[in-house]
């Protein structure tokens, strides 16, 4: 996940909104350009088929936005970790009230 | 008649995909006019060898930052995976580069010492290298020509990085000492040098520690999700 200071965003929604834009084209250009990939991947010194390997997996993940019943989702599966782990192993009992927004979308 | 028809045909798609092709560009264009930022600065903490490492590559690549109208900063930072994978890597370099366990050279930490040694003695005193050493020279009838009276106070000689120990001289090197001096903290502690990645941590108990290239940001009062990340 992607987040932010609350009071820099909520101080700068213009410049949180071109981020996302600018993210969402980011994720565009991966999905269709391979030659980003292997670009990056020669920094990273992945190469051959398993760039490939690495590339269609994380396209597949690829998530470009929150969608209104992500925040749900997520409420979900924290409560089936916390009854499941316990509040010890988690490190937290409950999820803040607000903790992610679709606002700057 | 079939040759007018295939000429037809290829016509048709030629311009159709010109047609899309047109579409796409000023639906990404409008996109870019209407969604504008204020110029200002993104400062985007990425892992280097983490695939949420592509999205800032990316932008950068194409200046997704410039067309959308902001400065976007990448900032490689670890994740708690890479951290072990980078201390795995630092133990064993300081094993092969006569570092200790504190990521300090031998040298260093023979200042520390140096350090506490002198601080012991006190304002006016001399370190017991520095002092062995001017007794052996006054031994054998040798001006100490190195020990002026004013360079044996607490100043540039009782300092730890002066110590011939550091084996560092020149004027370079002292105007750099004096800087670091000048903005000595109120609890005497100096700041980092630029560029090092060890200093003298504190002290007052001779330990050497390891600091960050990085400046410390403060911590943010409470955070939001904006978005998920491309591998979330």
């Amino acid at each position: 996940m992607y987040s932010a200071d609350s009071t820099f965003a909520a101080a700068n929604p213009e410049r949180m909104k071109a981020f996302l834009a600018a993210l969402r084209e980011s994720i565009e250009i991966m999905r269709k350009d391979d030659a980003v990939w292997v670009e990056r991947g020669n920094i990273m010194k992945i190469q051959g088929q398993s760039l490939v390997l690495f590339r269609d997996e994380a396209r597949d993940d690829m998530m470009m936005k929150f969608e209104p019943q992500t925040e749900a989702d997520v409420r979900k599966v924290f409560s089936v970790l916390l009854e499941t782990g316990g509040s010890q192993l988690i490190g937290v009992d409950a999820l803040p009230k607000d903790f992610m927004t679709l606002a700057y979308q | 008649m079939m040759a007018n028809r295939t000429f037809a045909a290829s016509k048709l798609i030629h311009t159709i995909l010109l047609a899309a092709t047109l579409s796409l560009v000023l639906s990404t264009a409008s996109i870019a006019d209407e969604i504008k930022g204020d110029g200002g600065k993104v400062r985007l903490l990425y892992n280097e060898p983490g695939t949420n490492s592509f999205p800032p590559f990316v932008m950068k690549k194409f200046a997704l930052d410039k067309k959308y109208g902001f400065e976007l900063v990448p900032i490689a930072a670890s994740t708690s995976q890479a951290g072990r994978q980078c201390t795995a890597g630092r133990r064993r370099r300081r094993r092969h580069s006569g570092l200790d366990h504190a990521g300090a050279h031998a040298d260093r930490r023979r200042q520390a010492h140096w350090h506490r040694a002198v601080s012991d003695l006190g304002e006016h005193g001399r370190g017991p290298h520095r002092l062995a050493l001017s007794e052996s020279r006054r031994s054998q009838g040798q001006e100490d020509r190195h020990l002026q009276p004013q360079q044996s106070r607490l100043g540039r000689h009782a300092h730890p990085s002066a110590a011939p120990l550091q084996g560092r001289s020149g004027k370079r090197n002292d105007a750099a000492r004096r800087r670091r001096a000048a903005v000595a903290r109120p609890d005497g502690s100096r700041p980092a040098r630029r560029g090092s990645d060890v200093q003298l941590a504190d002290a007052g108990h001779g330990r050497l520690g390891q600091v960050p290239r990085t400046r410390h940001h403060p911590q943010p009062s409470s955070r939001i999700w904006i978005c998920p990340t491309p591998h979330s």
